[in-house]
């Protein structure tokens, strides 16, 4: 295990735990108004609602994951660890909201559109673009709930402890790197297979 | 620089643990495959053996998993319910929402039975992946 430390080490004073909520409240309240919108739309069944939710939580799923993982990701990997994780502790809270938000916009209202437009069905001549859309779903499920998800949140907990262990932290974050190019690859496939059925 | 592992006999950072994670994310995976094999065949459910068969696997995997809790050794269970209770509640407005669709878009009788079991043991097998995945790290007093 190593030595390393997440605190100042040139304090005398014996080291606090960090103070920062790990899922923010006015965060829940928001996520909660945009589900809340999202059943609106769904109950209301117009094509423009449930497509406005589909392109827009799509889109900010899409572009965040984009840009979180090849913008935002190099940089943080650049920086010291204590600026590393005064950054996380603001910006993965956030992220712990925020992204199973679209995640479910974009899937509930993704299904009603499919059925709206009969690309559901599998009659449909086109209906291997949506199947392939599902498996890119799949695995972006497996990546994000299976391997990110737990990792953000055992970070953030680790955090919080008066000496986090730097090691523990370094690990877990690692998964964000390994996993960075399958989701780029399948949110480069999501992009191509969206626009492919929009213009089919 | 001092170190970050407790000095005790038992650190949680050290100690030996069931791959209860890894078994949860294969039945993650497990539910997926069955959930796009079955959505793929909407409306007419022609081969339902294989989301059937990886619906019963992901049940399986997520007992094992369950079963293996009881012999995690010192274990941080405050920390373990607090999460897993909390990532519940999540999921089941996540789950809730997708079950919603299914029901309200009239998916046929077959496939929302497959459905309607991956979203149950989805909710559970989530929620016993995070708050393990949270709580082996945590001291258990």
């Amino acid at each position: 295990m190593s030595s390393e430390v997440l605190t100042d080490e040139k304090s005398a004073a014996p080291p606090q735990p960090r103070k920062f909520t790990i899922v923010p409240i006015p965060g829940i309240v928001g996520a909660g108004a945009y589900v809340v919108a999202l059943v609106v739309a769904l109950i209301s069944n117009t094509n423009w609602a449930v497509d406005f939710f589909h392109v827009v939580s799509g889109a900010l799923w899409t572009g965040i994951d984009l840009f979180v993982g090849f913008v935002i990701g190099p940089i943080i990997g650049r920086m010291s660890i204590p600026s590393r994780m005064e950054f996380s502790t603001r910006f993965m809270p956030k992220m712990v909201v925020i992204m199973p938000a679209l995640v479910v916009g974009t899937l509930a209202a993704g299904f009603q559109l499919a059925r709206q437009e009969g690309y559901i069905l599998s009659s449909w001549p086109d209906h291997g673009w949506v199947v392939a859309s599902f498996i890119v779903v799949g695995v972006l499920a497996v990546v994000a709930i299976g391997v990110l998800e737990p990792a953000n949140l055992a970070v953030l907990f680790e955090l919080r402890k008066p000496q986090p262990d730097g090691e523990l932290v370094g690990r877990l974050m690692k998964r964000f790197i390994y996993t960075a190019g399958i989701t780029g690859a399948m949110q480069v496939a999501t992009l191509v297979i969206m626009t492919r059925l929009a213009t089919a | 620089m001092s170190t970050a592992v407790p000095t005790g006999t038992f650190s949680p950072y050290t100690a030996k643990r069931p791959p209860i994670d890894f078994i949860c994310q294969a039945a993650l995976a497990s539910i997926v495959v069955a959930a796009v094999v079955a959505a793929a065949q909407v409306p007419k459910m022609s081969d339902t053996v294989v989301p059937i068969g990886f619906a019963t696997l992901a049940w399986v995997l997520f007992l094992v998993a369950a079963s293996m809790l009881s012999r995690v050794g010192p274990f941080a269970w405050g920390v373990f319910r607090m999460v897993a209770f909390r990532q519940l509640l999540v999921e089941l407005v996540v789950s809730g929402m997708l079950e919603f669709v299914f029901i309200y878009d009239h998916t046929p009788g077959e496939a929302l039975a497959i459905f309607s079991a991956l979203v149950v043991v989805f909710c559970l097998d989530i929620a016993l992946l995070i708050a393990f995945s949270v709580a082996r790290y945590q001291d258990p007093a």
